[in-house]
């Protein structure tokens, strides 16, 4: 599983970084890219020019950052043998996972992911996004309260997410903390999955037919339309930004058919959360994170690889 | 000195031609009465999802590269002094030479193409950061012998080819110290010897049709070196089936400069080729800086640290226009031979994490960072470590 935006940090994957040679070489690779594109390198702007608490919203810089820690995590997970059959994406992350899955490079996804942020930085107005900790239903038991905002995603039956200009986002914050609802503002500063990114459309739609786009190796599952896809382009990945993200019924569809183990390969294991709440009782699915903002991630990546059961893999 | 550059697959995209087709009315007419299908709506609509097939991509390719150039032309009202093209691109090369006209270049490369995509079951994968030599001995070792080297993009950048089952179970073997390896989504196993039985009937095509002197020098992806007009038949068929040394291709372009450095266009869609010449142009600058001659090298030391770096910042966001100086011809076998014996008896005596000082260069604590091995058929060279670059044998020694 590939998370989008709000997962980043700065120094997401620094332990890694410098203490795991095979990951380095991979976001390197990356990094030389990327470099061309943003007139600097990505790795300077994740590891060494900022402090781990800063917020990092750059979208421009945390686009490519997330798509090369994700991309880079998922080739030294596939050297240590662990294979996906499905590769899944939550927003940006379905991005990512085409990138994974083979339907569309690495390099031609690291240029797709920096062009578009430059649009948004050039074109659309600030905006924010809030992750609410409640069931999607305060939506119409408050509709005075969210009336300005618009539901941005479907996380797990406790928390949703909602867009909106930054003075909405504000006001709906405080008005949910009077009446002691969690909530947190992700660190992106534009609204996607609303018509607030519409006017937007046509830029990105004619960005994206420039790239090429190819038939997927590994299987992809999307988390707009809650089950696998067979095709991948800039249509896809428009109506990705624009409409909510139904990651609830995605896994909801998943495990009412067979089970699995859903790894989340996003710098803040959120993903993996979601998916814990999500999965019946009685499921025999099990999920995992690979990193978190919290350290120790060499060993956790050890761990991850040792709690992989050993299956016997039928031939395809 | 300008050499033109054609992209071949992997640079199609939906939308490319733009206006080129409405510019040349009368060519994209012709086009469509050959292919028997609108080559404009192929290429900005692709409404059947086709363009990545193989059986229209090439078409679609050449007719985007050929309008390209027929507008750069008019455009600039000269031609180039070279002409190169990257595997398909290659018919687009010769059209510019005159080889053919448009219509038999099509014609050619539709045949290709339908033959190409015949080849089911293949696969490519791209490594990077290992030599030809250290590829053929990793495939050798584990069995796959199957696999051919297909594309030799840049020094450290090769694509091999071969059964899909086997492109996938070598990963395993190319993922340690600093290799990387990635599958590419190609249908077939092209440019290997899968590509052997389609070989045979493109040639029995390509006897129909006359081949004319060529006008300009168009660099051949099978040799590396300029095409002799009988080499035609032979070359455009065995293409399909051999390595791409484009690699080779480009540090030979560089090295006919005149009083200029030799400048390099992409004609066509994309910059794909723009993008592996500036690294091609990277990778062959630290070995190239080490074997101008060693007085001017040692006069001018620091300036030439100082420009490498330069250079390197430079190259991260443009395409750098620094070329080698140097004029060796490439692959002398005797050259070849007496590298090849540097190498052993390095290897011999100095393991990888060796500490070594550069005997031209202002360079002391340096590090190897892999075995020594033949670049180019003729320089013993290891990488450094920290340096990023390959070293010549000749100009370090153990610290």
């Amino acid at each position: 599983m590939f998370s989008g935006q709000g997962s980043q940090y700065y120094h997401m994957g620094k332990e890694l970084y410098e203490n795991h040679p095979r990951f380095k070489l991979w976001m390197d690779h990356c990094d030389q890219i990327a470099r061309p594109l943003l007139q600097e390198s990505l790795i300077d702007i994740l590891y060494r020019q900022h402090s781990k608490s800063e917020p990092f919203d750059r979208l421009v810089h945390t686009n490519p950052a997330l798509l090369c820690l994700e991309f880079s995590l998922s080739k030294i997970l596939m050297e240590m043998d662990i294979q996906p059959d499905y590769v899944l994406g939550y927003s940006l992350g379905e991005i990512i996972a085409s990138v994974v899955s083979g339907a569309l490079s690495l390099s031609e996804g690291i240029e797709l992911v920096i062009e578009f942020a430059e649009i948004f930085e050039r074109d659309a107005n600030p905006a924010a996004m809030l992750a609410v900790i409640d069931s999607v239903n305060i939506i119409e038991k408050y509709p005075q309260i969210f009336r300005d905002c618009w539901l941005a995603g479907k996380n797990f039956q406790s928390s949703f997410v909602v867009s909106g200009s930054t003075e909405d986002i504000q006001n709906l914050q405080s008005e949910l903390d009077k009446k002691q609802i969690m909530s947190q503002k992700l660190p992106v500063n534009y609204a996607f999955h609303t018509q607030l990114v519409a006017p937007h459309e046509q830029k990105f739609k004619q960005l994206g037919a420039d790239f090429n786009f190819t038939p997927s190796r590994i299987p992809i599952i999307s988390s707009l339309k809650s089950e696998q896809i067979e095709h991948i382009d800039e249509s896809h990945f428009w109506e990705v930004l624009r409409k909510p993200v139904e990651f609830e019924q995605t896994i909801r569809n998943m495990v009412d058919r067979d089970d699995y183990i859903f790894i989340d390969l996003g710098p803040s294991g959120t993903l993996a959360t979601f998916v814990k709440y999500i999965l019946p009782a009685n499921s025999n699915s099990v999920t995992f994170e690979t990193i978190n903002q919290y350290g120790k991630n060499l060993s956790s990546l050890e761990k991850l690889k040792a709690s992989m059961p050993v299956v016997d893999c039928e031939p395809a | 000195m300008k050499t033109y550059m054609f992209p071949g697959q992997g640079s199609q995209s939906k939308g490319m031609g733009g206006t080129l087709f409405d510019e040349f009315k009368e060519l994209t007419e012709k086009a469509d009465k050959i292919l028997g299908y609108s080559i404009k709506e192929l290429c900005l609509e692709n409404p059947k999802r086709e363009l990545n097939k193989t059986q229209f991509t090439q078409p679609a390719l050449y007719v985007v590269n050929a309008l390209s150039y027929y507008k750069k032309i008019k455009e600039v009202g000269k031609k180039p002094d070279f002409v190169v093209g990257h595997s398909l691109g290659e018919f687009n090369a010769l059209l510019a030479a005159e080889c053919f006209d448009f219509e038999a270049g099509l014609k050619l490369v539709k045949k290709r193409g339908e033959l190409m995509s015949q080849a089911t079951d293949g696969g490519m994968a791209a490594i990077l950061n290992a030599t030809k030599e250290q590829i053929e001995e990793i495939l050798k070792t584990n069995g796959l012998n199957n696999i051919d080297l297909a594309n030799y993009n840049t020094p450290s950048q090769i694509v091999i080819s071969g059964p899909i089952e086997e492109i996938g179970s070598a990963e395993q073997f190319f993922q340690q110290g600093e290799i990387l390896y990635y599958p590419l989504n190609t249908s077939g196993a092209f440019h290997s010897r899968f590509m052997e039985p389609s070989k045979e009937k493109f040639k029995t095509y390509l006897k129909k049709f006359k081949f004319s002197d060529l006008k300009i020098p168009v660099i051949s992806n099978v040799t590396a070196q300029p095409y002799k007009k009988a080499d035609v038949l032979e070359n455009l068929s065995s293409q399909m089936a051999s390595g791409v040394r484009w690699s080779e291709s480009i540090q030979y372009l560089m090295e006919q400069k005149s009083k200029d450095e030799m400048d390099f266009e992409e004609v066509g869609h994309g910059d794909v080729l723009t993008k592996i010449v500036a690294t091609i142009k990277r990778e062959v600058a630290s070995i190239s800086q080490q074997s101008s001659s060693k007085e001017a090298v040692a006069k001018s030391a620091k300036e030439t640290a100082n420009t490498k770096q330069a250079d390197d910042k430079k190259s991260a966001s443009s395409p750098t226009k620094t070329a080698p100086k140097n004029n060796q011809p490439i692959e002398v076998p005797k050259a070849f031979l007496e590298a090849e014996a540097k190498v052993e008896a390095w290897n011999k005596k100095h393991p990888v994490g060796t500490k070594v000082k550069s005997t031209v260069m202002d360079y002391d604590s340096l590090e190897t960072r892999t075995e020594a091995v033949v670049l180019f058929g003729h320089r013993a060279a290891v990488y450094m470590k920290d340096y990023n670059g390959y070293f010549d044998l000749n100009e370090i020694t153990p610290a």
